[in-house]
């Protein structure tokens, strides 16, 4: 529950934030001198009340928004000496999978970003394949994208995301309107490419659906990182910050995941 | 979510689908040309060479009725003032060639692949000197990929203010403000949100687009349906 103050060098870190700030042209301090940090690997939750700057942040973690102070490095780096680099090694799954999807089925979706990349057509084809595969969209790969249920089109933006081979998976808010099979599908998706090595940075208001397989949990509170630890310190003060503790007083942490181990 | 059916892209597998998109854009601009210079022996072959369009690329199912509704008002527009000025004939071929167009364009756009449509867009600019083609072929193809999401979230308001009974504000200006306002701040709220996602999946206007060599087949489809257009000007 430090507030990242002390901790390792910062050249361990693949993605870190210093000091970083962001004013909306109307006003609002929508972030406020956050300090933030991931390690390669590590399964991230990011959570915090409705408008307590969570999509404000990550928007400036690959480069979308640009900071009004303070600065993101990737392996050390600032990003925004080259961002179409930060693009592809950090890929964002935004909170509304309809703005997200442009292809007009659902093969042509995920190359959408490959073929950006100006990959050649082989590869190109074997990555939609393997992303089809890892997601389970196989079947729907000629279906148009707006007619899919939440949690294929969820599935699919994950997809897009994951056949540009990014280092780091930031998902903002990918449960929300899905149901109980939902939620179960998107998770499956997330942790397989946890499996395969890739950061995640998973942005959600729902302990109680994921934390089990977290390794961190950050919370935000009016646009600061207001407490930062493993699961079992962080579960017994969720409530402080608007965030629903689990059902259950003694719940262990492997029990917090809407899959059944 | 509400969707509506006309101009918007059906994947399948029919020949017009599989037509190579450059043949199709071309196809369009020589019928289109034709529609409104024919005489009405040749408007007989090019409605004959449209319907068939039209039914190999199962444009009409359930719903299509529907979303024609608002076409079918502006067809009777033109028939009744064609028909008060320059009498019956002149009405009836004028709202049958607007009709053709429509079509027309509803075959193409059910057929194609705006991805496609951006390809060929591109192919073919890229031949004219000082046209920055990436450019005008990337804005073609949003435009149409953006045109029915913006019908559909119109039916979307419509139905959702009819739920709060908006049919009862007598006001007009009122009942038109309530309508499109929520539209344009959706639209708005809906493109920057897209124009970001297409950033961060690396997008980039200049990126060629794909294009395969047109199998025989298509060279046959194709130049009938050109000589079908031509000739429908000179018979
Ligand atoms: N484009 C913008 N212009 C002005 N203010 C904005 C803009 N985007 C976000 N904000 C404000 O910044 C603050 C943080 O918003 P943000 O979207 O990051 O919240 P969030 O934690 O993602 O909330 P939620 O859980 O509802 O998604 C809010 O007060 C919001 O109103
Ligand atoms: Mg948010």
């Amino acid at each position: 529950m430090t507030p990242e103050t002390a901790g390792p060098a910062k050249g361990d870190f693949l993605l870190h934030a210093e000091e970083l700030s962001h004013h909306f042209p109307d006003g609002t301090l929508a972030i406020d001198g956050v300090n933030f940090h991931v390690r390669r690997g590590e399964f991230l939750l990011l959570m915090g009340r409705n408008g307590s700057g969570k999509t404000v942040l990550i928007r400036h973690l690959n480069g979308l928004y640009k900071p009004t102070g303070g600065e993101v490095f990737l392996e050390g780096q600032p990003i925004r000496h080259n961002l179409r680099e930060t693009r592809r090694r950090i890929g964002l799954v935004f909170q509304d999978a309809d703005s997200q999807i442009v292809g007009q089925t659902v093969w042509r979706d995920i190359a959408f970003g490959p073929e950006n990349l100006r990959l050649d057509r082989e590869e190109i084809e074997r990555r939609v394949e393997a992303a089809l595969r890892l997601l389970g969209l196989e079947h729907l790969r000629d279906h148009r994208p707006h007619l899919l249920s939440g949690g294929e089109k969820r599935r699919l933006a994950i997809a897009g995301v994951f056949a540009m081979d990014p280092d780091i998976i930031i998902l903002d808010e990918p449960f929300s309107n899905l149901d109980f099979e939902g939620v179960r599908q998107v998770l499956e998706g997330i942790l397989a490419l946890h499996r395969k090595g890739h950061t995640i940075i998973l942005v959600t208001h729902d302990f109680e659906k994921s934390a089990a397989h977290a390794e961190r949990v950050v919370i935000m509170d009016r646009g600061r990182i207001a407490a930062d630890g493993p699961p079992e310190e962080i579960v017994g003060i969720l409530g402080d910050f608007g965030i629903r503790v689990p059902f259950g007083s003694d719940r262990s942490m492997e029990s917090l995941t809407w899959l059944n181990q | 979510m509400a969707e509506s059916i006309i101009f918007h892209f059906r994947p399948g597998k029919s020949s017009l689908h599989r037509l190579d998109c450059r043949f199709k854009l071309l196809l369009m601009v020589l019928l289109t040309v034709s529609i409104f210079s024919a005489t009405y022996r040749g408007l007989f072959l090019i409605s004959l060479c449209v319907l068939s369009g039209v039914f190999t690329s199962r444009l009409i199912h359930r719903g299509f009725l529907r979303d024609f509704r608002g076409f079918l008002l502006i067809l009777s527009l033109i028939f009744l003032s064609r028909t008060l000025t320059e009498g019956l004939i002149f009405g009836l071929s004028g709202s049958w060639r607007f009709l053709l167009v429509i079509l027309l364009g509803m075959v193409l756009s059910a057929t194609t692949d705006p991805a496609d449509i951006h390809g060929a867009v591109y192919w073919y600019l890229k031949r004219l000197p000082f046209i920055k083609a990436g450019d005008i072929g990337t804005r073609v193809s949003l435009a149409i990929t953006l045109i029915p999401l913006i019908l559909d979230q119109t039916r979307e308001v419509t139905e959702a203010q009819k739920s709060r009974f908006i049919e009862g504000q007598r006001n007009p200006v009122f009942r038109i403000l309530a309508q499109t306002l929520p539209l344009l701040v959706s639209t708005l709220y809906r493109s920057r949100e897209i124009t970001l996602a297409l950033e961060s999946r690396c997008y980039d206007e200049n990126t060629p687009p794909h294009l395969s060599r047109p199998a025989s087949g298509q060279w046959l489809l194709f130049l009938s349906t050109a000589a079908i257009s031509i000739s429908g000007i000179l018979v």
